[in-house]
């Protein structure tokens, strides 16, 4: 048996190895790949630079810690990115397991910046429902969320008390690895024409790219990529960012090789097999014409 | 050895005990996926009592004396009766009530996020003139072989097979780039679980 017929044979845990490698190599030799951008990153990276500092931006922490690896830089590029310009956010955390990590994240990047909460910033925590909640800010903050993540009630907030629904901020941003942020195109954008944007996982992003063609939403954030090409805007605006997105990339990109490569070799492995095959079933059938 | 050298080393052992089934089923892997599933149903239960339960219903009736809470509570309560076998018949009052209400809600922004707009934004002007004029007149082509496959009242045969066999390439090309986005995530959260270990764990790669 040659080689090529051994490859459909092989043990799948060499390719986890070989991926592996690939994950970790490029982390201590960064290649530096160029990210080019994309015009629904730069669609909601523009929108918050063409706000002037006081406005307001409700980032929504839709995931959980699983995918931390993917929205995590988004959430925390658009955060950075509201506070290094001076916009007030506001935040919600409406995936079950995301309140604790929201905080953590909204708390360093805060510090970073030396804002306020309750001042530059207001944390307001889980509600359950997410779609009963975000239709619910339509009509007032206070309905879904009486106080904030910390215990506060929201007209004791010196940012809250003059925000009452949706026609009090400028943009929600829906950080989100699940249907929640169909939820916020549905009912903030359409229902309460509030201006949406969604920072997703990679799986959610293709179907999302409908709402992005429809002008539905006014940027797209999809996966790692989204992130690194935030990060990389943020950058060359001279702003302060994170270069675990960028630094990223070079393994995505490197892996994405080699998974080509698997599918490649796969493919001819499979037809040199289906080769061996036919001939040995060619060979049988002469061997049993001489046999009469 | 920093404060988060303790908490950073149990992730990266969790980390590592769900990796290792990779290269075959143990206990190690099992105990962290038990891990995991009692410890996410247990915070989320401490949040929802104290976000929800504790912030929208017991604060307001007792400390603010907001008695009108009393009915979404009832209601709220009604539904534990499919528990019994006797009184089950009544928590489908409350399951209608909420079902209605979010039909009713959901109804009118859902049809026009997903059908409205997504029509609007097909009748788009089509030329030969411009680049978005031929990629208008794809999108106008694509759009509708893909619905005509899922036609199913004339054969699929002749000409309509033809429109058919283009809408069925076109739902694969979709297909195609749904699969290559979920590669891209899968291999974006094992990097992100590598900068873990090899940065915030072990301290061997810095990243700013």
């Amino acid at each position: 048996m040659s080689f090529l017929e051994k490859i459909p044979r092989l043990d799948r845990r060499v390719l986890y190895l070989l991926v592996a490698i690939a994950a970790v190599v490029p982390m201590f030799t960064p290649l530096g790949l160029p990210i080019p951008t994309s015009r629904e990153v730069e669609g909601l990276f523009d929108y918050i630079e063409e706000l002037g500092p006081g406005s307001t931006v409700l980032v929504a922490f839709d995931f959980d810690p699983q995918t931390v690896g993917e929205n995590g830089p988004q959430a925390s590029g658009v955060l950075r990115h509201c506070f290094e310009r001076d916009v007030n956010v506001l935040i919600t955390a409406l995936s079950q397991n995301a309140p604790g990590m929201a905080q953590e994240m909204i708390e360093t990047a805060a510090a970073e910046y030396d804002k306020v909460n309750g001042v530059d910033f207001c944390y307001l925590g889980y509600q359950p429902y997410p779609a009963i909640v975000i239709m619910s800010i339509g009509q007032n903050f206070r309905i879904p969320f009486p106080q904030d993540f910390y215990g506060t009630p929201l007209d004791s907030i010196p940012l809250m008390r003059a925000k009452q629904n949706y026609d009090d901020i400028d943009l929600v941003v829906s950080v989100a690895a699940g249907w929640v942020a169909e939820s916020w195109v549905t009912y903030a954008k359409e229902r309460y024409g509030c201006d949406v944007a969604l920072a997703v996982t990679a799986v959610q992003a293709a179907q999302y790219y409908t709402f992005w063609n429809a002008q539905q939403i006014v940027g797209l954030l999809p996966g790692l990529k989204g992130a690194a090409e935030y990060q990389a805007m943020m950058k060359g605006a001279g702003m302060s960012y994170t270069d675990a997105p960028l630094r990223g990339m070079d393994v995505q990109s490197i892996e994405h090789l080699l998974i080509i490569a698997f599918i490649v070799v796969g493919n001819v492995g499979f037809f040199a097999e289906r080769a061996r095959q036919r001939r040995e079933a060619a060979a049988a059938r002469a061997e049993r014409r001489g046999e009469r | 050895m920093n404060g988060e050298f303790i908490p950073h080393t149990v992730a990266a052992l969790f980390t590592l005990a769900i990796f290792s089934f990779l290269w075959k089923d143990n206990p190690l892997y099992k105990a962290a996926e038990s891990l995991a599933v009692g410890l996410s149903a247990g915070y989320f239960t401490v949040i929802l009592i104290r976000t929800s339960l504790m912030r929208t219903l017991i604060d307001p009736l007792f400390e603010e004396g907001q008695v009108l809470v009393i009915i979404p509570g009832i209601l709220g309560l009604l539904m534990y009766l499919r528990l019994t076998r006797r009184w089950t018949w009544i928590s489908r009052y409350p399951l209608a009530f909420y079902m209605g209400i979010a039909s009713g809600a959901a109804l009118s922004p859902t049809i026009l996020a997903y059908v409205v707009r997504q029509i609007e934004y097909t009748i788009v002007p089509m030329g030969f003139g411009s680049w978005e004029g031929i990629t208008n007149i794809l999108i106008v082509v694509m759009v509708f072989c893909s619905l005509f496959y899922f036609f199913f009242s004339v054969p699929h045969k002749g000409v309509f097979g033809g429109v058919s066999r283009i809408g069925i390439w076109v739902i694969m090309v979709a297909f195609g780039a749904q699969f290559g986005f979920t590669v891209m995530a899968r291999i974006s959260l094992l990097i992100g679980r590598v900068q873990f270990l090899l940065g915030d764990w072990l301290g061997l790669i810095h990243l700013e």
